[in-house]
């Protein structure tokens, strides 16, 4: 339970930035060199190259080297199990709020002796 | 239901205005705003329609930072915010809005309606053309 959650905070981080979302659908057309994924956003391969090295972290992403290039692979599993963007900020909320309900049944609980 | 937006409906075990406070306060947010792990810090919360808010999320793998501005305020009845995540490229913008509804005055009924996913703005539109919503595509990648 606490390994799946910090997959998810994995992924829910990965997937916060609209770049690493956009190289993620590009990567479900096909398997991309870093070059290749690098061109439609117009940003440098450093850039992608970052942002591949965290999807590859939250296990969205995986790396094969041919030669001297870099292709970079979809692992759909990881957002298999968040359930995709809308379902992860489902998640997300529902986390909130258990939280928030934990939070304000403690702070009746403080002060039930006072009123 | 619309197919870009998120409603999430919750009964709370406290009257609306702590509700309400819990999240237009600075320390109520601090206490209960983020994932388990995280901790958060309210950085700006000017709490009027068109106040900016920031809330930074520390995690183990690196710090969340949501920011907005407040669209609408009517207390203790509903708050309403835009939502994006910051440190990225291009930024994708949401609409959160909370609704409360007293049940008695011991219960709320909370509704969050966060809607706006499928807006995309400069770079982003290269892939509109693609004529793939993320919502659509990932909603496909999870029957894959």
């Amino acid at each position: 339970m606490v390994k799946y959650k910090s997959d998810l905070n994995k992924v829910f981080g990965a997937m916060a930035d609209p770049t690493r979302r956009a190289i993620v659908t590009e990567l479900w057309r096909s398997e991309r060199s870093m070059t290749e994924l690098a061109r439609p956003f117009n940003v440098s391969l450093q850039a992608v190259m970052k942002h591949v090295s965290v999807l590859e972290k939250s296990g969205l992403v995986i790396r094969r080297k041919k030669g001297r290039t870099v292709y970079c692979k979809l692992d759909p599993r990881p957002l298999r199990a968040a359930n995709g963007w809308i379902s992860h900020y489902e998640k997300f909320w529902n986390v909130q709020l258990d939280n928030l309900g934990r939070y304000l049944t403690k702070s009746k609980d403080n002060k039930k002796h006072g009123k | 239901m619309e197919n870009n937006t998120l409603i999430i409906k919750k009964t709370i075990n406290a009257p609306i205005e702590k509700v309400f406070m819990a999240w237009t306060e600075k320390d109520a947010i601090e206490a209960w705003y983020g994932p388990e792990g995280m901790t958060t810090t309210v950085e700006v919360l000017d709490l009027k329609i068109g106040g900016a808010y920031r809330f930074a999320m520390k995690a183990p793998d690196g710090v969340h930072v949501v920011s907005g501005v407040f669209k609408e305020i009517n207390s203790p009845k509903r708050v309403s915010f835009s939502w994006h995540w910051e440190g990225s490229t291009e930024d994708e913008t949401t609409l959160v809005v909370v609704d409360l509804v007293p049940n008695d005055d011991k219960t709320t009924e909370l509704t969050i309606t966060h809607s706006g996913f499928k807006k995309m703005t400069g770079k982003m539109q290269s892939l509109e053309s693609h004529k793939m919503g993320w919502t659509s595509s990932f909603n496909k990648l999870a029957k894959i």
